[in-house]
């Protein structure tokens, strides 16, 4: 058999936050080191709680969780995304506390422990929230990040348009400094922009309503329901009650790279500095710039093949 | 003495104006220092490491430990001033590798943990270079950082031009971002600008003379600023040996030789074509806003220098 692909999970726990984290612990092909929590979607003990959640419902085994940056590095004001997960960041269906306990150690000095201890050049790290977390461990452990093999995120507008501003999607808008520092570490990153989530990776009505019909496991219903208040906001901005799923597109990308369909390579940089454009991630695949590409992006997902993956998780 | 020491935290650049500073507040009897903390800043990390230990070594009091920090600022490229202070940080006088050595604790990790378990408002920090280690800690734990007293900084300039760019002094301009942050956490501070060692507040030949003839200590405190006397001779014509962490040093450890100290907003330039580092002292109050600081504008020179030089004794 393989060797199993280690990671780390980054993540702001909401919704689909959730599903993702859910996906990677069911891969029998990986094996999650650690779950660092940040704020993002929302405050971080609720994204600590959340991630405890998951693991719950995944039932498979329970990673070590810490809790991270309360707030982003450098940025004076906090936004969060209450409105989009819900107040609890799961539906706000009331699920009971966690099992667990997240571990005392800080989550940026428990990245940076991993990364250091960490014996092999093929880790990895997957994030789904603000890189508040990731930006600190790097500069904590610059040395140690340079067996890093790939930071994969679920950030930025990709190569449309933002989700906040017209050029910024939330997770970076959310702490910019921090997706730039990452961005200029020399760490090899994927970027997984909002754009590769949306058309034909949504989970349509129809396809949720299949997925709950006839006796929907504990598990099916949880990744489906956590996700109500984001169906509800989908109705007004979408116009149906379909889910977007961003973190476990991602995800897939990192974990099942048989979902991708489109890789391109480029110069990437976070906009940190101007008013208008703040948390714009500006991806030069055409190497105007001049500078050496330092990541690459998935522009484009086969989302049947993502689909399928995802349910052989969910459902299995 | 029946009074308690203040208790000190320095985080520093070692390059060989702080490597005076050091020793200035590790023979001072009425503080404690409780760690010193390295970062980047006029020299690479490891290089200002050493000569961190290699000033407490001078000094030939205690040795309080030393943790190792940050070795780039948050943002941007390291710049280093090796122009001014020497490949090695201390004059290139070739200074024997130091017996001390550094704890295995992140320098930032070090200082929360300190602040952990002191009582609030015990401790006070002094800070002589870039302030990434410093922001970083803010960041990190933003409430546990309250706990200090005061933050007493070394950096920024009250006029143009700076030390190192049109607008900006060399601490500041290396990390204005780390400045941004410390400057925003809510913590008291008092900035001690790059002018209070101009002028009067520096040292010609003479007086050089009479420091180096002190003891050994104060013959090391001339000797590694040798670098600081030729570069000051090319770039500004003057033969005067400017050192800036020490003035800073000695605001923090004498409050008596503050002449003008202001309270008023206090901000740094984070943008800019030209200013990028530049530190704003708004004591006129033209932008109405509440003051967040304090800057001392003036020393006691004679005062500054006495104490100085017993100190060296």
């Amino acid at each position: 058999m393989d060797k199993k692909r280690n990671i780390i999970i980054d993540t702001d726990t909401a919704s689909d936050d959730a599903v993702a984290i859910i996906m990677a612990l069911r891969d029998p092909s990986v094996n999650v080191l650690g779950i660092t929590c940040v704020a993002g979607n929302l405050y971080v003990d609720q994204c600590v709680r959340n991630a405890l959640i998951s693991i719950d419902y995944a039932g498979t085994y329970a990673p070590p969780v810490y809790r991270g940056m309360e707030k982003p590095m450098i940025r004076e004001k906090m936004v969060t995304a209450h409105a989009t997960h819900g107040q609890d960041g799961l539906g706000d269906v009331g699920y009971p506390d966690p099992k667990g306990k997240p571990q005392p150690e800080h989550a940026v000095d428990a990245m940076a422990r991993m990364v250091t201890e960490y014996e092999g050049d093929d880790l990895e790290i997957v994030t789904l929230g603000p890189l508040s977390n990731v930006a600190m461990a790097i500069l904590k452990a610059p040395e140690a990040f340079k067996k890093v093999k790939m930071i994969t995120m679920m950030g930025s507008a990709g190569l449309g348009p933002g989700n906040c501003t017209p050029v910024a999607e939330f997770n970076i808008w959310a702490d910019a400094e921090a997706a730039q520092i990452v961005m200029q570490s020399g760490v090899p990153f994927t970027v997984v922009g909002w754009d590769a989530c949306l058309g034909k990776a949504i989970l349509t009505v129809e396809e949720i309503d299949a997925l709950m019909a006839d006796n929907p496991s504990e598990l099916v219903k949880f990744c489906i329901e956590c996700n109500r208040c984001l169906r509800n906001l989908n109705v007004k901005r979408f116009g149906s009650a379909l889910i977007d799923f961003a973190d476990p597109v991602a995800m897939a990308v990192a974990i099942h790279p048989e979902c991708v369909a489109k890789m391109i390579d480029a110069y990437c940089f976070t906009e940190y500095k101007s008013e208008s454009t703040y948390g714009q991630v500006v991806i030069d695949y055409n190497g105007v710039a001049g500078k050496p590409f330092n990541g690459r992006v998935c522009t484009e997902l086969d989302a049947d093949e993502f689909k399928r993956y995802l349910y052989s998780l969910i459902k299995g | 003495m029946s009074e308690e020491k203040r208790k000190l935290i320095i985080d520093t650049d070692t390059a060989s104006d702080d490597a005076v500073a050091i020793i200035m507040a590790l023979r001072e009897p009425s503080v404690e220092v409780l760690a010193l903390t390295v970062v980047n800043g006029n020299i690479p990390l490891k290089l200002a490491t050493r000569n961190c230990l290699i000033a407490v070594e001078q000094a030939g009091t205690y040795t309080p430990p030393v943790y190792v920090g940050h070795d780039r600022p948050l943002m941007r490229e390291a710049v280093t001033a090796e122009a001014c202070h020497g490949q090695d940080g201390l004059g290139d006088v070739g200074y024997p590798d130091p017996k001390l050595t550094t704890e295995k604790e992140h320098a930032v990790d070090a200082i929360i943990r300190i602040l952990e378990e002191n009582p609030a408002g015990t401790i006070e920090l002094v800070t002589l270079g870039p302030l990434t280690n410093i922001a970083a800690a803010f960041m990190r734990a933003p409430e546990t950082m309250k706990k200090l007293k005061q933050i007493i900084i070394m950096g920024g300039q009250l006029y143009q031009p700076g030390n190192w760019s049109v607008t900006s002094e060399f601490n500041i301009f290396v990390d204005a971002e780390a400045c941004d942050v410390v400057l925003r956490g809510g913590v008291p501070f008092l900035i001690s600008p790059v002018e209070l060692c101009y002028g009067d507040c520096g040292f010609d030949p003479q007086e050089r003379a009479e420091i180096a003839a002190l003891s050994p200590t104060g013959k090391f405190a001339i000797d590694c600023n040798r670098a600081v006397v030729e570069f000051v001779k090319t770039r500004y014509g003057r033969n005067n040996l400017q050192l800036a962490d020490p003035s800073a040093m000695g605001v923090a450890l004498w409050p008596d030789i503050r002449k003008e100290v202001t309270e008023c907003f206090i901000a740094v330039e984070l943008g800019g074509k030209y200013c990028y580092g530049q530190m704003i002292f708004d004591y006129k109050n033209h932008l109405k806003l509440p003051a967040n600081g304090a800057v001392c504008l003036s020393i006691d020179v004679p005062l500054y220098k006495k104490r100085l030089k017993e100190i060296l004794k």
